[in-house]
């Protein structure tokens, strides 16, 4: 059940809202539930999917007893079938969930298919790069025609394994540009939609694109001069994740956060932990990103700095005209983008103690924020913080064992000793 | 109105890329050069696509010219027919040439020296494997198994090429052609 709605009985035993408040709030949110997949749905789907597998598998069988005309036919059906199937739904069934999604998903399958089986029966090799962007090419106008969100998943899934073979290939690869154009058609599919979706769909497609991105990153960057300044893009791409975020909930009004919000903390906060290290400062951001870098620099430079520039102003007019303030891990992963080439050069201890800070201050930040709103899920996403910091600080053998021992020991009875006093606020609030 | 002009739009531009991939190839298939590149052959399993027999062509080296390609890079190779009825690569363009069977290939190693002293580069074909039906695979691997022994026999790819693009029509077997006496 909706948590929102498990609390509407004691708002109105308690007087805050009216019964038939009650009843019309309930009401908007099973009507906002309704408009998602329901259990039907999802079997429609997961029925789709196994229907699309299953013709990829045939594919594995040689059709060798038949004539070649007959092999042609066979090799076009998959995706002829599924694409009059796309048709019909697109045409007839626009609004049903279930007809859109099952249908995408079988023609995407079907497309894949037919072309796998053309390279069978006129014995072409080929290779993996090129099936992909074959397949991809010619299924990018699916995920428009039917508006189907499962069909942009699979699209962005089978451009992430494009981008990754492409660029990480075994045998050095290439710059696989080819990935711009499918992550911009992904985009513009994703911010065009006029209804909003349902929100178990926002964060999964969060997700994807955000291990996309991060997969996508070395991949562009491998073949260019200093490929080590790829480092220096991982920052300011996780505060773009929690700004698009932020923006994409803004815009179609959802409530709880997306995949790209997750996984922008989770990358930030792993990023801080490796940059909280003087040693990587030194080793790498220094010697290997920072020193030897002529002007004007390979576009590895110049990109992220630029993107953080833009983010920042961005941020600042709209802080000027509507006093909204960033999310703080924003702000961090925007001043680690600057920090990194600057202290790089200049002074690499400073660096690694600024980044210490920065974590305990947003350690801090969240722990404050979780007392005053009484969640303990923020206070303790602020004690993740600070146990990240602490647990760095234990493995970095520069600080002593007496010293590290009792900072263990205070952090944990702050831990017992916060939660306690938390609890007892609860308790008194209630009657 | 607008809306389903767009959505059959979309559908036929799909339909479009299929049929032209496929009438392509067919095309080479119907209309390209016959030849045949002698090779040896053996038989893993892929099971993205079935089981195939994989080639292993005689001969990927051509006469080098100067050239340096880089690893992976694609140029053109022209194969000429010899007496014994094997085509066999000649001569090597970094650009494509029209007049010829030229096919285009990928660069697999630097320069190297061939037995007879000749500076040569290292290729792959654009087709490492032949896909046949299990029972296929197993017949041909029998009839493999009994060549070895008779230096006699042979095994080819029967491809046709056609604009730098190639497809292979076949596998063939048979004895080799007795030399000519002086």
């Amino acid at each position: 059940m909706d948590r929102t709605k498990q609390h509407l009985p004691e708002w109105i035993r308690e007087g805050i809202i009216t019964p038939d408040q009650g009843k019309q709030i309930g009401d908007w949110l099973d009507a906002r539930r309704g408009t998602g997949p329901s259990i039907l749905t999802v079997l429609a789907g997961i029925g789709a999917l196994m229907t699309g597998v299953g013709i990829i598998l045939i594919v594995a069988h040689n059709w060798d007893q038949m004539g070649h005309a007959a092999r042609i036919l066979f090799a076009l059906l998959p995706g002829l079938a599924g694409t009059a199937l796309a048709v019909f739904s697109a045409l007839r069934k626009p609004d049903s969930f279930a007809w859109t999604e099952a249908s995408g998903i079988l023609q995407f399958f079907g497309l894949g298919s037919s072309i796998s089986l053309i390279s069978q029966v006129y014995q072409i090799t080929g290779s993996m790069d090129a099936y992909l962007l074959t397949w991809l090419a010619l299924a990018l106008p699916t995920m428009f025609m039917l508006r189907s969100m499962a069909t942009a998943a699979l699209f962005i899934i089978m451009a992430s394994w494009f981008v990754i073979i492409t660029g990480m290939g075994f045998f050095g690869g290439e710059t696989p540009l080819h990935y711009l154009w499918m992550l911009a058609a992904w985009a513009v599919f994703i911010f065009t939609l006029k209804q909003r979706k349902h929100e178990g769909w926002f964060a999964f497609h969060g997700w994807l694109i955000a291990l996309s991105l991060a997969a996508a990153v070395p991949a562009l960057g491998r073949h260019t001069q200093k490929s080590e300044l790829i480092t220096l893009c991982y920052p300011v791409l996780m505060a773009i994740y929690l700004w698009a975020d932020e923006f994409y909930r803004t815009r179609f009004g959802l409530i709880k956060p997306g995949g790209l919000n997750m996984a922008g903390r989770l990358g930030l906060l792993i990023l801080c932990i490796v940059l909280s290290y003087r040693t990587f400062w030194k080793e790498v951001v220094r010697e290997e990103m920072m020193l030897e870098l002529r002007f004007p620099g390979p576009w590895l430079f110049w990109l992220p700095l630029s993107a953080a520039a833009a983010l920042t102003a961005f941020l600042i007019f709209r802080y000027v005209n509507s006093g909204k303030i960033p999310k703080p891990e924003v702000i961090v992963g925007l001043l680690l983008t600057a920090c990194m080439p600057v202290f790089g050069l200049l002074s690499y201890t400073t660096g690694a103690v600024l980044v210490n800070l920065m974590i305990l201050a947003l350690g801090f930040w969240y722990i404050r924020r979780g007392i005053a709103w009484v969640r303990l899920d923020i206070l303790n996403y602020g004690l993740l913080w600070l146990a990240a910091f602490v647990v760095c600080r234990f493995f970095d053998f520069n600080l002593g064992y007496l010293f590290r021992g009792l900072f263990f020991i205070a952090l944990g009875l702050l831990l017992f000793g916060i939660n306690y006093y938390l609890l007892r606020q609860k308790k008194e609030v209630k009657p | 109105m607008k809306r389903n002009v767009i959505i059959w739009l979309l559908a036929v531009m799909q339909v479009a890329g299929l049929t032209w991939m496929l009438l392509s190839l067919e095309n080479i298939r119907s209309t390209g050069t016959p030849l045949k590149l002698e090779l040896r052959a053996r038989d893993p399993y892929d099971p993205f696509r079935g089981n195939y027999l994989a080639l292993n062509f005689a001969d990927e080296t051509v006469p080098n010219k100067g050239f340096k390609p880089k690893f992976r890079q694609e140029y053109w190779v022209e194969l000429v027919t010899g007496s014994d009825g094997m085509a066999r690569p000649a001569r090597v363009s970094m650009n494509e040439q029209k007049d010829g069977n030229w096919l285009k290939v990928t660069n697999s190693g630097g320069e190297v020296k061939n037995d007879s002293g000749q500076i040569v580069l290292s290729f792959r074909y654009p087709f490492d494997r032949y896909f046949m039906n299990e029972e296929g695979i197993k017949a041909m691997e029998k009839k493999l198994q009994a060549m070895q022994s008779d230096s006699s026999m042979r095994t080819w790819a029967e491809i046709r090429v056609k604009n730098g693009t190639a497809v292979i029509t076949g596998i063939g077997m048979g004895k080799r052609p007795v030399p000519k006496p002086d």
